[in-house]
């Protein structure tokens, strides 16, 4: 059975549009572990939490962590902020499953529904890993700032 | 084909002989019939309904939307205009903005009060908050989200901006969703947020697509029509 463009369309837009920012994010942002570079130049915020009581917040290090990822360094991002590295993991992971789905779905396969339930079922797993890491990585890095204190 | 006949001339399967009855017309038919004896509509993965609906669907006349659904066939319904979609959507958004306010106030004045504890006073708690104004608005759209766009859109099928426009949210059998997939469906739109531009390209897709869903009704299958007037 042949396929049809509008049925592809809305996955094959989204795993393109997060395909394309992830890669704009590389080629404009850089990272070390000391501070994120717009275009080479340095952002200088601190994080209020941290200045104030000394312990990292829920989202301190993402930003160094996801663009370091987004550059292959999945080890250091991983030991920055452990959520930042699945981040950049599972959402190219999705946005290359839908592409896929996209292509299944162009071609009329019959493959595609059960492509589509799997896909979906990863997606929500994936979340699930993703919410756990972050909040884990999180609460070990909020420990380690207590007790150097 | 007379509506007597016991066999279909389109697949030979005997009709009329079971407690299945046609979603789209309400005509009897086989267990087993692939299309309708009656107005030929196909019948693959259609509900066991009684005759003159589908199972739980609301008095409203518009058949359950079976496009974009494996082995069913698309049918009418009565899609919800992108501009009321935009409107609801605003009002909604009107709801995340008080959610924002309220949280920033309770977790500035709670830094401020432990800045101001600590000797550095409000200006100190303020400045270079950048976590805090990051996560607000994630934070706010998943909490007002759990009840405008879980608990009143799988309970009375419209959130407080839908209500207005008079639309609501139905699965593919017409049904409110469940609160997992009004859940889901919440999680998805999240999600697209940290992506630039995809909650935009969200927004507008109604407006070229035929079942005018956008992207996070894709996900889970949904559908925002009128409500009965």
């Amino acid at each position: 059975m042949p396929g049809r463009f509008s049925d592809a369309a809305p996955a094959a837009a989204t795993g393109a549009l997060i395909l394309i920012h992830a890669g704009l994010a590389r080629f404009i942002l850089n990272a070390d572990q000391a501070s994120v570079y717009v275009c080479g130049r340095p952002i200088r915020w601190v994080c209020s939490v941290r200045k104030q009581f000394g312990v990292p917040c829920p989202t301190c290090g993402l930003t160094r962590s996801v663009v370091l990822a987004l550059h292959g360094h999945f080890l250091w991002a991983w030991w920055l902020a452990p959520g930042g590295a699945v981040a950049v993991a599972a959402g190219l992971a999705l946005a290359i499953g839908l592409l896929v789905l996209a292509g299944l779905q162009a071609t009329g396969s019959s493959a595609a529904a059960p492509f589509r339930s799997r896909l979906r079922r990863g997606a929500l797993a994936g979340a699930a890993v993703l919410l756990a890491v972050w909040l884990g990585g999180w609460a070990a890095a909020f420990s380690a700032a207590l007790h150097r204190r | 084909m007379s509506s007597q006949a016991a066999f279909c001339t389109g697949c030979g399967v005997g009709t009329g002989t079971g407690n299945r009855f046609c979603f789209n017309c309400g005509a009897a038919a086989d267990p087993a019939a692939v299309v309708c004896i009656k107005c030929g509509v196909a019948l693959q993965g259609a509900p066991h309904a009684a005759p003159g609906g589908y199972p739980g669907a609301p008095a409203t006349g518009y058949a359950p939307p079976l496009g974009g659904m494996p082995g069913v066939q698309p049918m009418a319904m009565d899609y919800a205009t992108w501009a009321n979609r935009v409107i609801g959507y605003l009002i909604d958004a009107v709801l995340i903005g008080v959610g924002m306010l309220i949280i920033w106030f309770i977790a500035g004045s709670l830094l401020a009060t432990l800045g101001a504890i600590g000797g550095e006073g409000m200006h100190g708690a303020f400045a270079g908050s950048c976590c805090l104004m990051i996560m607000l608005f994630p934070l706010a759209t998943f909490l007002v989200g759990l009840f405008n766009r879980v608990y009143l859109v799988s309970t009375r099928g419209a959130s407080i901006g839908q209500g207005v426009v008079k639309v609501k949210v139905v699965d593919a059998s017409g049904n409110f969703l469940t609160m997992g997939t009004a859940f889901i469906r919440l999680l998805a739109q999240a999600g697209m947020g940290f992506v630039p531009f995809l909650p935009l390209l969200d927004l507008l897709w109604p407006l070229w697509d035929e079942r005018r869903q956008t992207l996070h009704d894709k996900a889970v299958g949904c559908y925002v029509v009128n409500q009965p007037q």
